[in-house]
């Protein structure tokens, strides 16, 4: 399975595509929003994991942008805001799960097993 | 200074570092000022906003690079980093370091009512210090590990 990664911060690409790898995924790495959604369209991976808080295009955006691509699109919300408006944002425009930086496995494996849940 | 505000950041930034890092704090010095104030950067500096309704807060944090590379490798659990890797490095885990501290303290001072909205992350690079006058107070806590010092300020309208 193949997962697609948005973050503008190479640290943070770098730790979940580490911990995406010894779940056994294949990750792809984008900077901002507008390469993810470049990404998603070419690739079509099976899962993203999108920051919100990014420059130029931030992850709202491009998540709206995912689902006006594939309506099935599962997206996972990374983001180190707990701010209640943020996440429900992000849920009203199609993100599956949430993510709250800084990750650890168990996180991720909740997250990924989440967006599966819902789609069963 | 809304002591909402200096309650959450400020103990944040501390748990990040022990908790999430595994850094042993050696000491803690905290300061306030509102009068004029030069906030002295250190290797590598980053500052993040956050506004809203009645809202406005800029926060600065400053790390030391024997700190910094300490962080970045217990972030991304390696034990080693290229060398023409670092300075990417170190910049960018400055930003995300505070990114996470000042996320998740957002929910402990902010009202959903404010509407409030954290900035990205901007790197400060080429000045050495920034002079802060009234009607601006700081907040700055001082951080001491055994692998060098971080500060953390708070800058908010009186």
């Amino acid at each position: 399975m193949v997962a697609l990664i948005a973050d503008d911060s190479i640290n943070f690409r770098r730790k979940i595509t580490s911990l995406l790898h010894d779940l056994g995924y294949e990750v792809l790495q984008t900077k901002d929003g507008r390469e993810a959604i470049d990404t998603y369209s070419e690739k079509r991976p099976d899962f993203v994991v999108m920051d919100i808080n990014m420059p130029d295009m931030d992850g709202i955006t491009a998540l709206q942008h995912i689902i006006k691509i594939d309506a099935d699109a599962k997206v996972i919300i990374a983001t180190a805001q707990g701010l209640q408006n943020t996440v429900i944002e992000a849920f009203k425009n199609g993100a599956l799960a949430y993510l709250l930086k800084p990750i650890t496995e168990e996180k991720i494996k909740h997250a990924i097993e989440t967006i599966y849940d819902k789609n069963k | 200074m809304k002591e909402t505000v200096k309650y959450s950041i400020l103990p944040q930034a501390e748990s990040f570092l022990k908790d999430y890092l595994d850094i042993p704090i050696s000491k803690i010095e905290e300061s306030y000022c509102d009068d004029e104030f030069i906030l002295n950067l250190k290797d590598y500096n980053s500052t993040l906003r956050v506004d809203g309704d009645s809202l406005h807060i800029v926060v600065i944090v400053c790390f030391e690079t024997p700190l910094i590379d300490i962080v970045v490798k217990n972030f991304m659990s390696i034990s080693e980093i290229d060398e023409d890797e670092k300075e990417e490095l170190y910049l960018d885990a400055t930003g995300e370091v505070m990114n996470i501290i000042v996320g998740l303290s957002n929910p402990k001072y902010i009202k959903k009512e404010q509407n409030a909205i954290m900035n990205t992350p901007k790197k400060i690079i080429g000045i050495r210090d920034i002079k802060i006058k009234k009607p601006y107070s700081v907040l700055q806590d001082n951080i001491y590990t055994e692998f060098g010092n971080m500060n953390i300020s708070i800058i908010q309208n009186k």
